[in-house]
């Protein structure tokens, strides 16, 4: 059981950053758009 | 081709003299050099009068007191010229290449000058027994040459930034580092008893290789930092 | 959209993976500490390469003289700190469930740590000059240099200097190079592959602010 907690907190770590990955992308992906 | 090559050859010995000539006027480098040495022999004078500093330590010692004295004397090799304002002669005068092996053999004078005075201050200060010489001056004749290299390309570097300071040290640092090791690992080889030249072999091809390349980068490079 | 998909998916295998297969052992009788090894060393390997792709832009710089090169250059040498600032971490954390403390000065250990000062004294001559062109020229000749100083740390060093890592001499475990099971690849390779997609994806869209920012600058 205590090795599956290692490996859901860096589930969840991961899981953050690249939702936070994607929130920029599409925020770019919108930018760019305005530019045009 | 032999004229152009001559040519070269004579431009950089040029080069050399001149700078010997005004580092014999102004003494500048030498002085900062001799500075450095004196304080470092001082004050590991006081350190290791009642103790005995172990030979690796020894060959620790001896090559950051070179490493650093060359951070004193040998970073304005360059800056010089451009605050004397000696530089566009200079570029008008020669090729790049000419006076990348000028300053290389000035820096190589420096290092080599450094070393004579060194080795037999610290062979009396602290004790240096040399088991295997051949060893010893080999690691010496490898680092010197490139530690010369190095520092003539990062030397040109600095002498283009506007906020010199520390730069040279922080620049330099890095990419002398793998030399450094190197050689404080033969050196220490060469100081412990039982090794022989064979035993050094290894750190010795690393310092070969180490200056062949970064003077022979230094050499390519510096068209691109003298030229802007 | 459906690479960042996959790439999702293929992180989330690798850290399943992580605690289903047993790492590389070299001669440690429990896997659970080296699980991290399925993390540090693509961390460390993409750093490298991170260093190696800008010092290849600083030579397309002192090519063709645009610099857009140069601002491709900066921009893969600060996200490859990030990376090498990370794989220091992650080694340090490993060093110390495997031998005891966080710092050993053990060669591959420092090497990492030698990347970063070389990476920082970049920043530092970057910063130090005023002029763009004159940055340009300064920087990749600089990463040309501190280059070669990472090959000769990172790759000829650790080769030679007896250390505590596998790989160094007088390493009785593995030998020269790390033999890797095809178990291992199973998640090591998916586990590279991930964190250099993921370098690529921040490269890129940190090339896309910049442009973006040129073109509201004209």
């Amino acid at each position: 059981m205590t090795t599956l907690i290692p490996m859901f907190v860096s589930l969840v770590i991961w899981l953050v950053l690249w939702l936070y990955m994607l929130r920029l992308d599409h925020r770019i992906k919108e930018l760019e758009k305005n530019v045009q | 081709m032999a004229t152009e090559r001559s040519g070269l050859a004579i431009k950089s010995l040029a080069v050399f003299k001149k700078d010997v000539l005004s580092e014999f006027r102004t003494r500048y480098a030498i002085g900062a050099i001799l500075m450095f040495a004196l304080v470092t022999v001082v004050a590991v004078g006081f350190a290791s009068a009642r103790i005995i500093i172990e030979k690796n330590m020894q060959a620790i010692l001896f090559w950051l007191v070179i490493y650093f004295a060359s951070v004193a004397g040998l970073g304005q090799s360059f800056i010089k010229e451009e605050e004397s304002r000696t530089a566009l002669a200079l570029r008008i005068y020669a090729p790049a290449s000419a006076i990348f092996a000028g300053k290389y053999l000035f820096n190589l004078l420096l290092l080599i000058f450094l070393e004579a005075i060194i080795v037999p201050i610290y062979a009396g200060l602290i004790g240096l027994e040399i088991s295997c010489a051949e060893l010893f001056v080999m690691v010496l004749i490898m680092a010197t040459l490139g530690l010369a290299g190095s520092t003539t390309i990062i030397g040109a570097i600095i002498s283009k930034a506007s906020i010199k300071g520390a730069l040279f040290a922080v620049l330099s640092f890095p990419i002398v580092l793998p030399l450094l090791i190197m050689a404080i690992s033969g050196t220490q080889k060469a100081l412990n008893s039982n090794l022989e030249l064979a035993d050094g072999l290894a750190e010795l091809k690393v310092l070969l290789s180490y200056a062949v390349v970064m003077t022979v980068a230094g050499f390519m490079l510096f068209d691109y930092v003298w030229h802007d | 959209m459906v690479w960042k998909i996959g790439l999702f998916v293929i992180f989330v295998w690798v850290i399943l993976g992580t605690w289903m297969f047993e790492p590389p052992m070299f001669g440690v009788s429990s896997p659970e500490i080296y699980r991290i090894f399925y993390f540090h060393v693509p961390v460390a390997l993409v750093t490298f390469i991170a260093y190696g792709f800008a010092m290849y832009q600083g030579l397309r710089y002192l090519n063709k003289r645009d610099l857009l090169y140069d601002k491709k250059s900066e921009t893969a040498a600060l996200l490859g700190t990030i990376f090498c600032a990370l794989a220091a971490g992650s080694g340090s954390v490993f060093a110390k469930f495997t031998w005891g403390t966080f710092w050993n000065w053990d060669p591959r250990e420092t090497s990492i740590v030698v990347l970063l000062l070389i990476y920082l004294a970049y920043f530092s001559l970057r910063s130090a000059v005023a002029d763009p062109i004159k940055k340009a020229n300064l920087a990749s000749v600089y990463s040309i240099l501190g280059f070669i100083s990472a090959i000769f740390t990172i790759f000829i060093w650790p080769r030679i200097t007896p250390g505590l890592h596998p790989g160094a001499p007088g390493d009785t475990a593995s030998g020269a190079f790390i033999k890797m099971s095809g178990q291992t690849w199973l998640v090591f390779g998916p586990s590279l592959a991930a964190f250099l997609i993921m370098y690529i994806w921040m490269y890129m869209l940190s090339m896309k602010v910049h442009a973006l920012r040129e073109g509201k600058l004209r």
